[in-house]
């Protein structure tokens, strides 16, 4: 049964997109909660980007300076995560 | 819904308020580590509650 | 239950160790995952070992094992090299997940 899960981007922001885009490969469904922060403009995480674009992977943050990402403020973020079947802290 | 947030470090502010919010719905339930190493009772714990979250 | 257990900094073993044998003692089975700076709890047999007790599977994260220099050799046989595909898995089969 394909299962809902989050993987919540706190401190290490690149390994968290790595983990993520690896989880798909049990075809899961994978949703991206960047927190608090920038997502550091490196090579990695805009190659990881790009492949969460392109295979429809929802990409949230709390934090306005991340453009092009669906803005959700914590509390909403707090509402949502107990829909998932799992909640990835990373 | 029974949430546990099992905890290893200060919770900042964004957690604080993540757990605050859940509460005002759900049960939730926070297992702060550095305070409580019943690992048995954790256990228990998350037999019952529907889900985990480890910060 | 069917527990998950990411390890992805060493700085929890003692948690680790704790959690392992509580829900091994209520019966539960453990799969355990290491990635990032946690591979670098490789070297050390209070954790590589935990991999040899019953209803234990350990795989980590070669890509990251290798950033972190850790030397693969005389870890238990049943650790399995893998990649971000095991963590999958883990993530899949498991009931619950912790992070540790």
């Amino acid at each position: 049964m394909k299962k809902r899960i989050a993987v919540v981007a706190r401190h290490r922001q690149d390994e968290a997109l790595r983990m993520a885009v690896g989880l798909t490969l049990m075809d899961d469904s994978i949703d991206i909660f960047v927190l608090d922060r920038k997502l550091a403009d490196t090579e990695n995480n805009r190659l990881n980007i790009e492949t969460m674009e392109l295979m429809d992977m929802k990409l949230y943050t709390n934090s306005a300076e991340n453009t092009g990402m669906e803005y959700l403020s914590t509390e909403n973020m707090a509402r949502k995560f107990p829909g998932y079947d799992t909640v990835l802290p990373y | 819904m029974r949430i546990l947030h099992v905890v290893k470090e200060e919770p900042d502010t964004t957690t604080g308020t993540i757990f605050l919010e859940q509460a005002m719905i759900d049960h939730v339930t926070i297992i702060d580590l550095r305070e409580n190493r019943d690992y048995d009772y954790i256990v228990c714990l998350m037999e019952s509650d529907d889900r985990v979250i480890c910060w | 239950m069917k527990l998950g257990i990411l390890v992805n900094t060493d700085k929890h073993l003692d948690h680790i160790i704790g959690m392992v044998k509580a829900a091994l003692g209520r019966g539960h089975e453990i799969t355990i995952f290491v990635m990032d700076t946690g591979t670098k709890l490789l070297s050390n047999p209070a954790f590589s070992e935990l991999s040899l007790r019953h209803g234990v599977l350990m795989s980590f994260c070669d890509l990251s094992a290798q950033k972190e220099g850790v030397k693969k050799e005389g870890l238990p046989d049943k650790i399995l090299s893998g990649s971000q595909y095991n963590n999958a898995v883990m993530v899949h089969d498991s009931d619950k997940v912790l992070v540790f």
